[in-house]
């Protein structure tokens, strides 16, 4: 059943699961390789969710676990992101209460300054959150976050999303549901706010 | 203005753009990279995720303050040009080159020949041996380990394919390894192959790695002084002679030939050891070999 497609058309390269083959085999150099692949998009999203100082602490801790646990990988998959995504979003849980010192200092210079579309993340990372999906974030408890944040930019099924989180699939659709809906119910509300 | 039309009708797919757009991948420069690429490589390290020698860790860990004082007082007398003709057999042993790996590898006590270095394998060992922690980054900057450490380890052919190895110690009782490998007959292709950092464990002379480059699969690695041959049984019964380099060997088959089953060494003394190293049963997990024939 298992399959070894060792030609990724989007990258003209091994797939990741090729590369993790010789990765689970203590291939330095290939896992170089899938670092060199996905470090954009790990940082972008620790970055967004705990800061760009704290972010790259947290990216080398990502990766480094995902070396340690790299026989846990399923060479099935052809694309390493979705699973690093939930390393990466077990790092940032660990780190919750930097996470929490971000959002109250980010409220801080937002309130202070800026507004809707307000630079919150700045120093090099060039990442963006306005201030309305800011604060419907906010609304949203800690599961809800990482639930809708995992579905949004890993592209993973509620199932996957239950297993990176270690909880079950009925609780990941719970809370999926629950997140979509606080996320639009608050940004149309934030819309009209700023509209009237 | 476009923002706040795509807020107004807010749905799941204007959710997820929002979301990408917010959490989405960033730029990030080639110094960030290896800066988090060498901070993930010393937290490897430090948690043993990679392979080193049984109580290697906890016995640097002990003497990682020591070395520190001594690597600094010996920058000082260097610098004041005190011991200047002492300072490389001085600054090898304090940064551990004379440990563990390079006693029972005496490829690394021979003179070296940098031009023997592809520009590709060189580049992969400095990143490797880069992120090996306790040697300082400004030792490396310097040569002493990332280059002139380099030895070609092996240069032959297998199966129509011409493999080459080059290693160099680390502070650590590890070696790391590149490869390239190509088609027989031709000069090594300007990029490519694996490389791994690796060190002999539980008195096995042998310090072997995996590869797959399909549709080849490579087992090889350092050899401590006194191997001879290097013998792998394969799944069905036969045996096949790796090839012998300095300090290292190395064994190359096709993914639907028989792979190996166990690796035998035989010792100058002509005695022998012998260990499984189920490659076929991990090729045919891991790969469905067995189902493509």
């Amino acid at each position: 059943m298992t399959t070894n497609p060792t030609h990724n058309p989007e990258t003209s390269g091994p797939t990741d699961g090729a590369l993790m083959v010789t990765v689970q085999r203590g291939d330095a150099v290939a896992f170089r390789m899938v670092f060199e692949r996905h470090v954009d998009a790990i940082r972008g999203y620790v970055a967004a969710r705990v800061g760009p100082d704290v972010g790259d602490d947290l990216v080398s801790e990502t990766f480094a676990t995902a070396w340690q646990l790299r026989d846990r990988f399923d060479l099935t998959v052809t694309s390493a992101r979705p699973w690093l995504y939930g390393i990466a979003t077990m790092m940032v849980r660990r780190h919750r209460a930097a996470e929490q010192r971000w959002v109250d200092a980010a409220e801080g210079e937002a309130r202070l300054g800026a507004g809707r579309g307000a630079q919150v993340l700045g120093s090099g990372v060039g990442t963006t959150i306005s201030a309305p999906l800011r604060r419907a974030m906010e609304l949203l408890t800690a599961l809800e976050r990482d639930v809708l944040l995992l579905t949004a930019l890993a592209d993973a099924s509620p199932r996957e999303v239950a297993r990176m989180l270690g909880i079950s699939h009925v609780s990941a659709r719970v809370r999926l549901s629950r997140a979509r809906r606080k996320l639009a119910a608050a940004l149309d509300h934030d819309t009209r706010g700023d509209a009237t | 203005m476009s923002l706040m039309r795509r807020q107004a009708t807010t749905n799941v797919i204007d959710q997820d753009d929002l979301l990408v757009e917010a959490f989405g991948p960033v730029s990030t420069d080639e110094a960030r990279r290896d800066a988090i690429w060498s901070q993930a490589m010393v937290r490897i390290d430090g948690a043993t995720g990679m392979p080193s020698v049984p109580g290697a860790r906890s016995a640097r860990r002990g003497w990682r303050g020591l070395r520190v004082a001594v690597v600094t007082a010996a920058a000082c007398v260097v610098l004041t040009g005190l011991a200047a003709a002492a300072a490389p057999d001085l600054a090898s042993r304090l940064l551990g080159l004379r440990g563990p790996e390079l006693d029972r590898m005496e490829v690394f006590q021979e003179p070296v020949a940098q031009d023997e270095v592809p520009a590709w394998a060189l580049r992969q060992l400095e990143q490797l041996t880069e992120d090996v922690p306790g040697v300082p980054k400004a030792n490396l900057a310097g040569s002493m380990v990332g280059t002139k450490q380099v030895r070609l380890l092996l240069d032959g052919e297998m199966a129509g394919v011409r493999i080459g190895m080059w290693g160099t110690p680390t502070s650590t009782s590890r070696a790391c390894y590149v490869w390239l490998s190509g088609r027989a007959g031709q000069p090594f292709p300007a990029r490519g192959g694996g490389g791994t950092c690796i060190g002999f464990r539980d008195g096995w002379p042998l310090s072997e790695s995996d590869s797959f480059d399909g549709p080849n699969w490579f087992v090889m690695g350092g050899a401590a002084d006194g191997v001879v041959a290097v013998r792998l049984t394969l799944e069905d019964g036969t045996k096949a002679d790796a090839l012998m380099g300095n300090n290292a060997f190395a064994w190359i088959g096709r993914d639907h030939d028989p792979l190996p089953v166990a690796i035998e060494v035989e010792r100058v003394d002509g005695t022998f050891v012998r260990r499984p190293h189920n490659l076929a049963a991990y090729a045919d997990e891991m790969l469905g070999r067995r189902a493509q024939r």
